[in-house]
């Protein structure tokens, strides 16, 4: 601030005066006193202003000119100073508060659902949106609703690959889920679309890819006028759903002794995308899926004009799923609850 | 099965490579599982020569509806309906029988005493044979096949069930006694020492094929060494048979014994294809083993299947396909695998009798469809009514569950159906678990009656890698017999604890959020609140593997629905449990029934409430329902009692504790004045002085 022309030296050194005060003072409540002594009502500027009286006529306008306008530096500067001094106080009071925002966050464990949970939840939220009624069977089954009412011989090597544990001579632990069709159609008339899911058991010793214990999801539907290309669009659209817009199928001719004609499911390697890659043994194709139509024994079995209905019949395991989907290489991790594996999930 | 691609095109002619033979076969339902070839080593390892090495090797798998296609042949015919080229089967030159010196009828006579396990059996002799072994291309053939060169003999036995899929047997004609075979079931007690040098004991439903004095085969499965060809054989007898294959699965599996006769006889042999094999046999023996086959052949046929003419009619062909096909193009397919076909207004199909699997329209439907390509079908969505799908309203109320104990804090874990027998004891319930008959082993052998005992071995093996914090649970089905030995699959959910549920707790008071009894039913009251049920009892209870003094029956309205409790020492050191550990189990079906949907809203309060702390001195048997009974009972100002804090210590005599109440008064029909709530007050301590003796601390 530098003096004005013509300026009274008093005005001059009232500035400085106040500069230094101001410059000194460490808190914005150390200012107010200053703003009395000066501007107050028995400040020194204000009894300046008072003996203007004194002066000589001609001298007076300037001077209070002069005056009014120091009055408003010096509200200015106290201002100024004011907001200064207030933001180093926030600033220090936030320093001191600041924290170590690198420190981990406290947290409790939050549960997860386990990999089996989630994959059968995608699976009945695909097939209740197309229209399909979920349906729980017994475990425990009988040999009839397992092997006969599906079709099967008696002692036919097709059940190679179904052997049992069994509860009694005539109860199994079920080995395919596929042995609810006959007790809802027992019990329904169609049109009818059914999916069931659960638990699955055969005679097996347990290795990366093989347990005793693994789950499935079985369904199927029985109409007037169903046909196989019913049946290959609707695993298209199921695939879709589950691996994606892009995911190519395949149907070949394969044998289950409850469907004829009888198909393996495969779709399009869902880590190669088709090309060849360990998992899919180089062929790009996974096989996801066992189908077909129902073999009109089966439905004569339940008292179903065969020539009137036809239907179709699938079956997929639930295990391949999430293993596909997480890149999980050994089955035995599903029921071995180790938790260093679920709380990755 | 193992088919050396060369061998392939000795009946068939196609122009692709290996892999587009895989491709094509495995598209028509006949899955390669690999392309292989042998190393020069491999090959004279197993007794061929480098000539072997090298060339393509396709290993199908063969699904058990088609034993027709066990054989070089039966593949060579599926591959040329499949592609449209020619058909080249095999031939034998001896058709005109009874030119071949002595005949057979001199020498041997059949019996087949069981027509039903044994539809035919035909022989021819062929005589002065010199054994030896076979020469390299037969050996390496062989070979490629996966199969073990023998002798002369044998390797043409093996030879031909391979190409024709006929299983064929070789005896020393000389062994024979009395040149009488006859086809019967076995003795009781009856042994016989088959060909691999094992003693067996049969049992009266298995068949076998005798002389008249003891078996020499165990028919259909293997040779008996009393009637094996050796080097000291001269005249060979083979044996060409067709035998049940539900007799021969059941004696296979009954010892054990698996071969490549029974495995083909199990899925179906030809009837009318054994005296061609058997022909074919002796063709190749005369050939390269020096033999002269004696003249005709001994043919008992008195199985002989009826002929199988199937109709099938065009339209439901399409329909069931969802295709349009002509009834040419049908035909055409039909005929290419051989299936003698007229056309008409339907197609009139003979089926041969290698085809067993053929038994009705839908088989040939299938078999259209299956020579037309799957994938050239076409792919439409199905048109059904609209249905309304669902969940069942179990599962769903099981979601609701695993949603509120996932926001608990618990992981979901799910564990095995089959547990030991040490679990089962663990929980007493061995009266009602369900038992296995064949268990993989003891520690499979019974289905969990509960889920407790899974869930503590769950925690256990988590405990032994070290994860000490833990909260996990379990919603799923358990397996109880009922006296009268009925079985039932009710469901459960149940919820255990160890340590401090903390991720991250730096700067907490651990000890504070460490697991006890009352975290765990905090748990529990969560879930009853979330599904609607409310007030529910704890009352104190035992159960075999809890702690006697901290186990508790979760009751509603006088039925138990659940436990809680936390774990006994015993059990902790019977399991290995290396942290307390807290559970609790509840019976998802009463839980359902006693869950209410609906929430009624009450509208907030119109006057203020006050509130009072008494601290309640006790003897420290009472339990705080009866003291929270007591003070509701006392007058109905009462809006809501909260425990504060119990206090057991230096500050009480002994047997003494002191509870912390915070006593909630409202009235909906007026702010309260300072002498109700005096009153009211006053009714409380006194209610509590009468009915549980309580003292009251400054």
């Amino acid at each position: 601030m530098n003096a004005q022309p013509n300026e009274r030296p008093e005005i001059n050194e009232l500035l400085i005066y106040v500069q230094n005060r101001i410059a000194s003072v460490s808190d914005p409540s150390e200012l107010e006193p200053i703003e009395v002594e000066i501007l107050g009502r028995k400040g020194r500027l204000t009894l300046m202003l008072r003996g203007i009286g004194s002066l000589p006529a001609e001298e007076r306008p300037v001077f209070g000119q002069q005056l009014n306008e120091a009055r408003r530096k010096i509200e200015t500067i106290i201002a100024e100073r004011k907001t200064e001094l207030e933001e180093a106080t926030a600033a220090a009071r936030i320093k001191a508060e600041s924290l170590d925002v690198t420190l981990p966050g406290r947290f409790y464990f939050v549960g997860r659902k386990h990999p089996l949970t989630i994959t059968i939840e995608e699976v009945k939220r695909i097939f209740i949106g197309l229209g399909f009624e979920v349906f729980d069977g017994p475990e425990i089954e009988d040999y009839r609703y397992n092997f006969e009412a599906l079709n099967y011989p008696e002692e036919h090597p097709a059940m190679d690959e179904q052997m049992s544990f069994y509860i009694t001579d005539d109860r199994l632990m079920r080995t395919q889920t596929t042995a609810f069709q006959a007790r809802v159609m027992e019990n329904r008339r169609p049109p009818l679309k059914m999916i069931t899911i659960g638990r699955c058991f055969r005679y097996e010793a347990v290795d990366a890819t093989h347990s005793h214990t693994f789950h499935q999801v079985d369904g199927f539907g029985v109409d007037e006028g169903i046909s196989f290309s019913d049946l290959k669009g609707l695993l298209l659209q199921f695939a879709r759903e589950m691996w994606g817009p892009n995911v190519k199928t395949r149907f070949r001719p394969d044998f289950f002794p409850f469907v004829e004609p009888g198909a393996d499911f495969s779709v399009s390697c869902v880590l190669c995308g088709g090309k060849g890659c360990s998992v899919c043994k180089q062929t790009g194709w996974l096989e996801v899926a066992g189908a077909g139509l129902i073999h009109p024994n089966v439905l004569e079995s339940v008292g179903y004009d065969s020539e009137k209905y036809t239907g179709f019949a699938f079956g997929f395991g639930i295990e391949r799923m999430p293993m596909l989907k997480y890149g999980i290489d050994d089955l035995r991790l599903f029921l071995d609850n180790d938790l260093r594996f679920l709380r990755q999930i | 099965m193992k088919l050396p691609v060369d061998w392939l095109k000795e009946y068939v002619s196609f122009d692709c490579s290996p892999a587009e033979l895989a491709e094509v076969l495995t598209m028509a339902g006949h899955e390669v599982e690999e392309s292989l070839s042998l190393s020069a080593a491999d090959a004279e390892k197993a007794g061929g020569t480098s000539a072997a090495a090298g060339r393509p090797i396709l290993n199908l798998k063969i699904t058990p509806n088609r034993g027709d296609c066990l054989s070089i042949v039966g593949i060579a015919r599926e591959i040329s309906a499949v592609l449209n080229t020619p058909f080249t089967p095999p031939q034998v030159a001896l058709e005109s029988e009874g030119s071949y010196g002595a005949p057979i009828t001199d020498a041997i006579n059949i019996e087949i005493r069981h027509p039903d396990l044994c539809q035919r059996y035909s022989a021819i002799l062929v005589r002065n044979v010199k054994i030896g072994p076979s020469p390299d291309w037969l050996k390496n053939r062989l070979i490629q096949a996966g199969l073990r060169p023998i002798s002369n003999i044998v390797d043409v036995t093996n030879y031909i069930l391979w190409e024709l899929g006929q299983p064929l047997h070789a005896f020393d004609c000389s062994l024979i006694k009395d040149g009488k075979i006859i086809v019967r079931r076995a003795k009781d007690g009856e042994t016989i020492t088959t060909i691999d040098g094992v003693e067996r004991r049969l049992e009266p439903n298995m068949l076998v094929i005798a002389d008249s004095e003891k078996a020499v085969a165990l028919a259909g499965v293997m040779g008996g060494l009393n009637s094996e060809v050796s080097d000291k054989t001269v005249d060979v007898l083979i044996e060409s048979a067709r035998f049940d294959p539900v007799s021969i699965r059941t004696t296979s599996k009954r010892l054990g014994l698996v071969t490549e006769s029974s495995y083909r006889f199990e899925r179906h042999v030809d009837p009318g294809a054994c005296v061609f094999a058997a022909k074919r046999a002796a063709e190749m023996m005369r050939d390269i083993a020096g033999g002269e086959i004696a003249a005709g052949t001994v043919d008992e046929y008195p199985g002989r299947p009826d002929p199988v003419i199937l109709e099938v009619r065009p339209e439901r062909v399409n329909k069931v396909l969802g295709c349009e096909l002509s009834t040419e193009q049908m035909a055409a397919y039909l005929e290419r695998l051989g299936l003698a076909t007229t056309a008409d207004e339907t197609l009139r199909v003979t089926i041969p009798t290698r085809r067993s699997d053929l038994n009705r329209e839908i088989d040939l439907i299938e078999e259209i469809a299956r020579i037309h390509g799957y994938n050239n079908i076409p792919t439409r969505l199905p048109l059904m009514p609209l249905l309304q799908g669902a969940d069942t309203e179990i599962n769903r109320f099981e979601n609701k569950i695993r949603e509120t104990l996932l926001s608990c804090g618990g992981q979901e874990v799910v564990s095995h159906t089959f547990v030991s027998g040490t679990l089962v004891e663990l929980t007493g319930t061995s009266d009602i678990a369900v038992r296995v008959r064949n268990p993989l082993s003891e520690e499979l052998s019974y289905l969990r009656p509960a889920l407790i005992p899974s869930l503590l071995s769950i925690v256990s093996r988590n405990h032994a890698f070290g994860i000490r914090d833990l909260a996990v649970f379990e919603v799923g089905r358990i397996y109880k017999k009922t006296a009268d030995n009925i079985f039932e699959e009710p469901r459960s959910v149940a919820f255990a604890s160890s340590g401090i549920q903390w991720n991250t707790a730096w700067g907490i008071d651990r000890e504070s959020l460490r697991s006890d009894f009352y975290l765990c039913k905090g748990v529990a009251e969560e879930l009853l609140n979330k599904i609607g049920i409310k007030t529910c009892d704890f009352k104190r209870h035992s159960v075999p593997y809890l702690h006697p003094g901290r186990t508790a029956k979760i009751m509603k309205d006088g039925v138990q629905i659940g436990i809680i409790g936390e774990v006994s020492a015993q059990t902790r050191d019977l399991l290995d449990l290396r942290e307390n550990v807290l559970v609790f189990e509840m019976d998802t079906y009463a839980l359902k029934s006693l869950a209410t949907e609906t929430k009624n809203f009450v509208p907030a309060p119109r006057f203020p409430s006050v509130n009072r702390h008494i601290a309640v001195v006790v003897d420290c048997e009472v339990e705080y329902d009866s003291i929270i009974e007591a003070a509701y009972l006392s007058n109905s100002l009462i809006e809501k009692i909260e425990l504060m804090d119990v206090y057991q210590g230096p500050h009480l005599p002994q047997n003494k504790k002191s509870l912390t109440l915070s006593v909630n008064f409202r009235s909906q029909k007026a702010t309260l004045t300072e002498e109700q709530i005096t009153a009211a007050l006053e009714a409380v301590k006194n209610s509590l002085r009468q009915a549980v003796g309580a003292d009251f601390r400054a």
